[in-house]
């Protein structure tokens, strides 16, 4: 099967082992890779948590895949390991001392597993908060619980996401479709690539008294 | 002047005046924009250092920006402020806990700015360090000055770096020139975004042996 790329399913897959072990940063010893249609399924285990999304990460910056299916395990090495009383005196001073998470979020860890609670204003308040214990030692993995409680009454959602997606330079505006219902916004079409699915899902982010975003944008082929 | 998005200056500069005021993590409405051939400068007041560094990207979001001259100060308020002191041991502890950043990486805090210093194997690591303290409370600088130290001898290094470039659904590799000169590498060329920019300068880093990348590109001004 074909795509813009004009690549095989067997050169997809050749590529993202190849940008796997390329990349310092993913540790792809124990990764399988296989592919369809362009879609790419990770399998195996990884050392951390961070493993997980920094091997997500790099299948997606290759040319012709359109999506990625991370089924990654994470088997802690033997020297990552601490106590989940630790990880979590860790995960508290980390979000306490962030600038942009707020103190209504607290955090709790099950067998290395760290949940975040509470609320947050705006998404990317949310977004840090996750980001914040992600990276910590010891981590398997992170389960975020916190919601969303706008203060704000949305007003011109739709008109002012369509706005922030033509200012930008890498979306391409016109493949976009926005759809809002109440607090919720729709986001559909077909675009080039990951970055471009990340730069509109920030801008609908963005719309004051956005509460969900849900994320229909397919990848081109 | 025009560019690749048919912009004029006073358009790019509407645009990313709207865009700072767009990105909800920017408190500051103290920021002014200029425009000059799409060269965006920043001016005025942040509270913190983190908004400095999202202030930039914010611009560098803006279709018609080639670059940003940030002259941004940080003025911490209040409740941001912290001692240098606790934002060290805030900042050690960070490092100590961060599964990505190097060991044994020093701190010096000076009046709310870090200076990090040690050795990393990868830009990857040297930037995790960065990261790690950048947005940590009452901070408004950071200075990474984490050396890279080569561990692998460079071999293919060209190559290798335009294969990654190629296998990038970001770049492509299209027009980007990759010269290496011993354990450097300049790339140089015409691309689209800073995103594709920044990706292309990732791939570089990515090269074993690679001890500086000098990242020449320049975003597109015609078609």
């Amino acid at each position: 099967m074909f795509n813009m790329f004009d690549k095989t399913d067997t050169q997809i897959q050749k590529d993202v082992m190849t940008e796997l072990k390329w990349d310092p940063s993913v540790s792809p010893a124990r990764i399988s890779v296989t592919a369809e249609d362009g879609i790419i399924t990770l399998h195996g285990t990884v050392p951390h948590y961070s493993d997980k999304t920094r091997a997500e990460v790099a299948a997606q910056r290759v040319g012709g895949v359109r999506a990625v299916a991370d089924e990654l395990e994470v088997n802690l090495l033997e020297s990552y390991i601490r106590s989940d009383e630790d990880i979590a005196k860790a995960a508290a001073t980390a979000l306490e001392w962030s600038y942009q998470v707020p103190s209504s979020v607290s955090v709790t860890v099950d067998r290395a597993w760290i949940y975040l609670r509470g609320e947050t204003e705006w998404e990317y308040q949310r977004q840090a908060a996750r980001n914040c214990v992600s990276s910590l030692m010891g981590v398997r993995g992170v389960t975020s619980e916190i919601s969303l409680k706008s203060k704000i009454q949305p007003s011109g959602i739709k008109i002012r996401i369509e706005e922030a997606l033509k200012r930008s330079a890498e979306s391409d505006a016109q493949k976009i479709k926005v759809e809002v219902a109440g607090t919720q916004v729709t986001l559909s079409g077909t675009v080039h690539s990951f970055s471009e699915i990340e730069d509109a899902r920030f801008a609908a982010w963005s719309a004051p008294g956005v509460m969900s975003v849900e994320n229909d944008l397919r990848l081109s082929h | 002047m025009f560019n690749f998005f048919e912009k004029k200056d006073t358009q790019i500069q509407n645009d990313v005046m709207s865009e700072l005021r767009w990105d909800q993590s920017l408190t500051s409405d103290q920021i002014t924009v200029s425009a000059k051939d799409g060269v965006i400068t920043l001016r005025g007041s942040v509270p913190h250092y983190f908004e400095k560094v999202t202030a930039e990207n914010a611009a560098k979001r803006v279709g018609g920006v080639r670059a940003v001259a940030d002259e941004l100060e940080v003025a911490l308020v209040g409740a941001y402020e912290k001692s240098d002191e606790d934002i060290a041991k805030a900042a050690l502890s960070a490092l100590k806990w961060s599964y990505s950043a190097p060991e044994g990486v020093q701190v010096i805090v000076e009046k709310g700015w870090i200076t990090l210093s040690g050795v990393a194997d990868w830009d990857f690591q040297k930037c995790a360090a960065k990261n790690a303290v950048s947005q940590l409370l009452g901070v408004c600088g950071v200075t990474n000055n984490i050396v890279i130290k080569v561990m692998v001898q460079p071999s293919d290094v060209k190559t290798s770096i335009e294969e990654a470039l190629k296998r990038s659904a970001e770049s492509e590799g299209r027009k980007i020139k990759v010269v290496i000169k011993g354990d450097k590498v300049t790339l140089s060329g015409d691309v689209h975004s800073f995103t594709e920019m920044a990706e292309a300068g990732r791939a570089a880093w990515n090269a074993p042996g690679v001890n500086l990348v000098e990242n020449n590109l320049t975003i597109a001004n015609e078609t």
